[in-house]
């Protein structure tokens, strides 16, 4: 663990200890790039002062990426029980991920309002995506000797569906989880870009205007944080409810 | 107990089983002996009612019964077993899906393969002739009639190859089963069969039919007798010619 830890650790390391040196001897102003020394220090001075914007930017990304697992996996199930549906819904479901989410944004605020709503609906649209593609490839790769066996056994269409091709695919799922976990934080701050009372999204966009460039590094900062730990706590949920899965080096 | 009359398939322009007739009798183990490659594999699908044959019929029992799924226990070559079940679930699936589970009997074939200790492991924690046991098991474990088994053992290294025969053999004199199996291994096939058909490749026909006079008890300490290694050359030559 330690050994596999410390290059990419070393390596930050020492960017940051390059960033800190170009600073200092640059004289850079610090409302262009301020020093990790002087981030993390507004970062201690902003913490008591951020936690209403953590927790309204957490929510929203939680709400959105439940809704979006949720759906995603009713879209991929129907996609995959339906092999006609796939076909025509498949390329109008590829063709929503390449509407800019930006462009989307203002449209969903002018039909939804500046609520809660909007904002979550930014989430899931962003969410949805990964997990239905992932789990609809998982249901593909279904090994056929199994599958086989299945039919001469005499399974029916529900016995396969839940018995081998829900359990064969939930790799995939969680692989499209973890990808949408860090895609709702992100999404949830684009969000609040268009218009919000509290979160990270408009605390960057205040520290922006106001030249505190050091505030929106806080920000940032805290947003990989919270992704991070987001992917993180899938990936735990998978290590423990896929047990079976061979693992690497054994 | 088993009756495939004027059998033919093809898939897509290519002939693979023509007029074959042959037929399995009740408590028989009969082998089909034929080079790689020359459809054996899609018989048992036609049999297990993965494909209609394009000619003639299949009779089970006196049924017909082309097309029809859930008659017969099927064991692939290739390691068969669900990934994410334990050794216990692996063997008890086949009686879930034929809706009758019996704890009872599970434990005992568990005992029987040698694996108690082993109930809750999954797959991938067993080596290749423990995981064709389980498989053999969750077979024996479902109520059909007729076994299938497609070269269960083709995949394992030779020595647990021989191993395994001898397992069979022991297991099949307590539970008395009717077995269609497929093999390209010759002496395999003398080895556990009452009778072989030796078949030609493409398309699939019957080119002979041996009967293997060697009583099954003594059949183990046989391998090496002239009457053996003759039937075994016949046959052999039969199959390169």
């Amino acid at each position: 663990m330690i050994r596999k830890l410390f290059p990419p650790l070393l390596v930050s390391a020492l960017f940051l200890l390059i960033w800190e040196g170009a600073v200092r001897l640059l004289a850079i102003e610090t409302w262009i790039l301020p020093a990790p020394t002087q981030i993390w220090k507004t970062f201690w001075q902003q913490l008591p002062l951020m936690q209403a914007d953590i927790a309204a930017t957490i929510w929203i990304a939680l709400l959105g990426l439940c809704i979006g697992i949720v759906f995603g996996v009713i879209v991929a199930v129907f996609l995959h029980l339906f092999p006609m549906m796939e076909h025509a819904f498949y390329p109008i479901i590829v063709l929503t991920q390449n509407v800019p989410i930006i462009a989307l944004a203002p449209l969903l605020v002018l039909w939804f309002g500046f609520g809660t709503l909007p904002k979550v609906l930014i989430v899931v649209l962003v969410c949805f995506f990964p997990i239905t593609i992932a789990t609809l490839d998982g249901f593909r790769q279904v090994d056929p000797t199994l599958l086989r066996y299945m039919k001469i056994a005499g399974a029916s269409r529900l016995e396969i569906f839940y018995k081998l091709e829900w359990p064969s695919a939930l790799p995939s799922f969680f692989s499209g989880c973890k990808v949408a976990a860090t895609y709702s934080v992100m999404g949830a701050v684009i969000s609040e870009w268009l218009g919000a009372q509290a979160g990270l999204g408009l605390m960057m966009q205040t520290a922006a205007s106001a030249f505190r460039t050091d505030r929106v590094f806080v920000a940032i900062g805290t947003i990989v944080i919270l992704s991070l730990s987001l992917f993180l706590l899938i990936q735990l949920l998978e290590e423990w409810l896929i047990r079976w899965k061979i693992k690497k080096g054994e | 107990m088993l009756y495939c009359e004027q059998l033919s398939f093809r898939y897509q322009t290519r002939q693979i089983i023509q007029h074959l007739t042959f037929h399995v009798n009740e408590g028989e183990f009969v082998s089909l002996i034929g080079p790689s490659g020359s459809g054996k594999s899609t018989l048992f699908y036609l049999i297990g009612g993965l494909y209609e044959p394009e000619e003639g019929t299949i009779y089970l029992e006196g049924e017909r019964v082309n097309g029809k799924r859930g008659l017969i226990g099927y064991m692939p070559q290739t390691s068969s077993l669900f990934p994410w079940r334990t050794v216990e679930e692996n063997i008890r699936l086949s009686q879930e899906l034929e809706g009758q589970i019996d704890p009872k009997q599970i434990k005992q074939l568990l005992e029987r393969i040698g694996l108690s200790s082993y109930a809750n492991h999954f797959p991938h924690q067993l080596s290749g002739g423990m995981q064709q046991r389980v498989a053999f098991a969750r077979t024996l474990a479902s109520k059909k009639k007729l076994l299938c088994l497609d070269e269960p053992f083709g995949a394992l290294d030779a020595l647990t190859r021989s191993e395994m025969q001898r397992w069979l053999l022991s297991i099949l004199e307590e539970e008395k089963r009717t077995v269609l199996f497929i093999t390209h291994s010759v002496e395999e096939a003398i080895l556990l069969s009452d009778r072989i058909y030796v078949l030609t490749p493409g398309p699939m026909k019957v080119k002979k039919e041996f009967h293997v006079p060697f009583p099954r008890e003594h059949r183990w300490d046989q391998r090496g007798n002239k009457d053996f290694l003759e039937l075994r050359e016949e046959i052999e030559a039969m199959l390169l010619g």
